[in-house]
């Protein structure tokens, strides 16, 4: 977990200090920069959130619902001098708004599906049944890497799930997946179905132990984060080194697994300049910012230019649970702007490292390809056949 | 100790809440409706968590009476009107049904200059967002008002220019709140403070009509009526669109800072400076309580002064070498170019206010000014008697907007206020000896916060016999006294709700 440096006091503290400032981070807020009312802005749901915790404000659905009007970002907490993390100051108020039945209805409708559904898109059992005839001759039963691809990406993203397991069999590492894939839990426990998410959470752990699993690999930040940063808090140990696909084949590539730079191998005419897009669980939520770049540059040989915005303080692109269940046209406007300040780089391709980010940014992409690293990197080292933009 | 400072002061608040809560009236029935039709469908907030968000802006008072679950007036509704064509049309349905209108641009005001004391209605500006036209060859920029100060900066920046107004609350405040307090930037020793900015407006008047001023750059042909906004908080009209003078992207910054001997020498310094005929950008003095916090290692009793030039390499060197032949007659140490830049990389950061807050003291700032001839008098006055209150723990000062004739003075205070009521009373104990010393010492009480309702009980005194020209100037466009009532000054003749709600502060 990204472990800003710092002051730290406690939630309660961090809610009034919130409360207290002049709303210093407004600017970078993605939804206050869309939505424009002082009650998404970071002190407006800091302040909604203390009259609800102290019972000044009668707790209702409309009441509760600017909670989830928050991208889960954390950029206000990157940018905060007193490393306020708004969205941990208003869980435990979103937690009892789903107990309490007063969450949005889209947002009990999502819950219900995936609780019955045991995944985003789709009866769980389904994909796993389509995935292992797909993907058999790139699996390894037995192995100690298991490679979890998320149900976004399983469902949405078939050509990213190719991608990586040919970059597995490129570095010569035999990787498993599970027989059905289910969710991780991570959507409910933002989204404050807390003992839902940990039934997920406790389930996926128990796949991983059976399996014997050392090493637990996906390409979505939000699997690993719930897995390294909430299974702890939800009562579930998972025993395995998770890592998302980023960090994981930088970490190969460091030990030459993955040859490169690109042009070493059969690596194809260049794609031209590319730029990257920080997902927001990838970079504040695990730290994890230079791997992908790492990836980009020094194994497939790609010319990297950064947006205005990057890093630490990389702009949200609307994907998160809560922004794109509650407020989809919040949520697509930021789409478009991140696009719009990846096309003033001038790169004729956007890079990203999550099935979310891919999901928005690609219907907004307006004649500018957007990637997932690894079917970026896949095809730069040939062993994934191109595609057009 | 001045015994009208020891009173609790002005307690008059919670009487004038009362009082203004009285002159609430509920809106017209159909009116939310109307206003949704003007404005659009969900651009019209009614619900409770939107009217308690828009209760309040970044007023010390207003945040402690958040944090202290005390009540603050909620307006009626809020709407965001997206086009100047409809904040026109809302205002003219607010101000024909006789309903208070409130203009919000960012919330960042610290003087309680949108609360919406007699209900009403508040006009957010944010979803004007645009810059319009970007005018290199006459160097000029024209947005709409609701834009975030940052915003328009950043676009600015794209394309290579800037337009040199850098205020503490440029992430948070709005272009029509920049100019509607009368704001001034941090960098205003060099491009001046938004008053030497703004080249023409536009702006719809109390009763709904679209004014706009031409764009010139410089006219002799009567009052100025774009002036007329400066600074006008709201009560004469919501501004929709502003136009800016533009600077090219300075080439060059760099800052040297000096330790030196005393407060009055450092004035006295500053003077000088100013009398060269140079304007760095940047003129920071620290009193001694202030230069020991600042972690530059600058001796017990002495100040810290810091200098920052900005624009074209040949000038900002030769700039920086004018001000060190002044500094040098004051025996000040240098102390090299590395306290400038800790301060550029920290300046807008003010999480000291909240984190004291939150522990159950009182913080805030208050800033005023005076000719080069009455500062020091002015700096050992207000000091003084805001020590001298009950439950102060610190009161100091630093001059931070230089001018030929005069400076600013930069107040913050520190107090014990471990509840509700303790706080909010040493906070106006505090207020008021500063705002009696200052007139006493001949400052004038206000820099660039403005008036807002926290200061509204000196603004008489401020304006002395030029009060009645404003007055009269504002009954003249807000005849029915709609417009951000209580706010900026009393006025006793209008018939609307701002007739008496003005006394409240």
């Amino acid at each position: 977990m990204s472990d800003k440096a710092g002051k730290r006091f406690d939630l309660a503290t961090q809610g009034r200090i919130c409360v207290l400032c002049p709303n210093m981070c407004r600017y970078l807020c993605p939804v206050a920069s869309v939505e424009k009312i002082e009650t998404t802005s970071p002190r407006g749901k800091a302040t909604l959130a203390l009259g609800l915790g102290r019972g000044e404000i009668a707790f209702s659905e409309g009441e509760a619902a600017a909670l989830y009007h928050c991208a889960t970002c954390k950029i206000c907490r990157e940018w905060c001098p007193s490393n306020v993390d708004l969205p941990e100051v208003t869980r435990e108020l979103r937690e009892r708004a789903a107990r309490e039945g007063m969450a949005p209805p889209a947002v009990r409708n999502l819950a219900e599906r995936l609780i019955r559904d045991r995944s985003l898109h789709g009866p769980a059992a389904a994909l796993a049944a389509e995935g292992a005839s797909r993907y058999r001759q790139l699996v390894s039963p037995g192995a100690k890497v298991l490679y979890f691809a998320g149900c976004s990406t399983a469902t949405l993203q078939p050509r990213v799930v190719a991608a990586t397991l040919r970059l597995f069999e490129a570095a010569g590492v035999k990787v498993a997946r599970l027989q059905t894939e289910e969710c991780c839990g991570l959507p409910l426990d933002v989204l404050g179905f807390r003992e839902e998410a940990a039934a997920f959470a406790r389930g996926l752990a128990a796949a991983v132990e059976a399996g014997g699993y050392q090493t637990v690999v996906s390409g979505c930040p939000m699997c690993t984060q719930v897995m390294k940063d909430r299974y702890p808090a939800l009562g579930v140990t998972l025993r395995a080194d998770v890592r998302h696909v980023a960090e994981y084949f930088a970490g190969l590539a460091e030990e030459g697994a993955l040859g490169g730079p690109a042009g070493k191998r059969d690596a194809g005419p260049p794609v031209g300049v590319v730029t990257y897009h920080d997902p927001c669980y990838l970079g504040r939520y695990q730290g994890v910012y230079d791997p992908p770049r790492r990836l980009l540059t020094g194994v497939a040989g790609l010319a990297l230019v950064e947006m205005e915005r990057h890093g630490e303080l990389a702009a949200c692109c609307g994907g998160a649970f809560t922004t794109d269940t509650v407020r989809p046209g919040t949520a697509t406007s930021l789409a478009s702007r991140r696009i719009e300040e990846a096309g003033r780089t001038g790169a004729g391709t956007l890079v990203t490292a999550c099935p979310h980010c891919l999901e928005m940014l690609g219907p907004a992409g307006k004649g500018l390809a957007v990637r997932d690293i690894a079917e970026a990197l896949a095809e730069r080292l040939g062993v994934l056949p191109r595609r057009s933009a | 100790m001045d015994e009208a400072s020891d009173q609790a002061a002005p307690a008059g608040l919670e009487a004038g809440l009362a009082r203004a809560a009285s002159a609430r009236r509920p809106l017209p029935d159909g009116l939310v409706a109307r206003l949704a039709a003007a404005a659009g469908p969900g651009h019209v907030l009614t619900a409770a968590p939107d009217l308690r968000a828009y209760s309040r802006d970044s007023w010390t008072v207003a945040s402690l009476r958040v944090l202290h679950g005390r009540p603050l007036p909620l307006p009626d509704a809020v709407v965001l009107p997206g086009s100047t064509g409809e904040v026109a049309a809302v205002v003219k349905l607010l101000y024909d049904s006789g309903v208070p209108i409130i203009p919000f641009g960012g919330g960042s005001g610290v003087l309680g200059g949108t609360i919406a004391l007699t209900g009403g209605v508040i006009v957010d500006t944010k979803r004007l967002d645009r810059v319009l036209e970007i005018n290199e060859v006459g160097l000029h920029v024209t947005a709409q008002t609701g834009i975030l100060g940052v915003d328009l900066e950043t676009a600015l920046g794209r394309a290579g220019y800037t337009l040199g107004h850098f205020p503490q609350s440029i992430d948070v405040a709005t272009l029509g709140g920049l100019i509607a307090t009368r704001s001034a930037g941090q960098f205003s020793t060099k491009y001046g403070c938004i008053e030497d900015m703004l080249l023409a407006v536009e702006a719809v008047l109390p009763e709904g009509r679209i004014v706009r001023t031409k764009l010139t750059a410089r006219a002799a042909t009567g009052p100025d009526v774009k002036s007329l906004f400066i600074g006008s908080e709201g009560t004469l009209g919501i501004l929709t669109e502003a136009t800016l003078r533009l600077h090219p992207r300075p080439e060059k910054r760099l800052g040297q800072a000096y330790e030196i001997g005393s407060f009055e020498e450092g004035l006295e310094a500053i003077r000088r400076v100013m009398r060269t005929g140079f304007r760095p950008a940047v003129v920071r003095l620290y009193d001694p309580f202030e230069s020991a916090h600042f972690g530059e290692n600058v001796a017990q009793g002495k100040c810290l002064l810091i200098f920052v030039s900005e624009g074209p390499a040949r000038l900002v060197d030769l700039e920086l070498e004018v001000v060190a032949e002044v500094m040098a007659a004051f025996l000040a140490r240098e102390l090299g170019p590395e306290p400038g830049r800790r301060w550029l990389a920290r300046r807008n950061v003010v999480s000291g206010l909240p984190e004291f807050m939150s522990q159950g003291l009182v913080v805030d700032t208050l800033e005023v000014a005076a000719t080069w001839d009455g500062v020091t008098a002015l700096y050992q006055t207000i000091t003084e008697r805001m020590r001298a209150v009950k439950g102060v723990v610190s009161a100091s000062a630093h001059s931070s907007h230089s001018y030929t004739q005069g400076t600013n003075l930069y107040l913050t205070f520190l107090a014990l206020g471990p509840d509700g009521e303790t706080a909010e009373d040493v906070y106006q104990r505090i207020w008021r000896a500063a705002m009696e010393a200052c007139l006493e010492a001949g400052g004038t009480i206000a820099h660039h916060h403005g008036i807002g309702l926290q200061r509204v009980p000196w603004a008489a005194a401020e304006h002395g016999t030029s009060l009645e020209v404003l007055r009269r100037v504002r009954r003249a466009l807000d005849p029915k006294g709609l417009f951000n009532p209580g706010k900026l000054f009393a006025d006793p003749a209008a018939p609307g709700p701002g007739s008496d709600a003005g006394e409240v502060g």
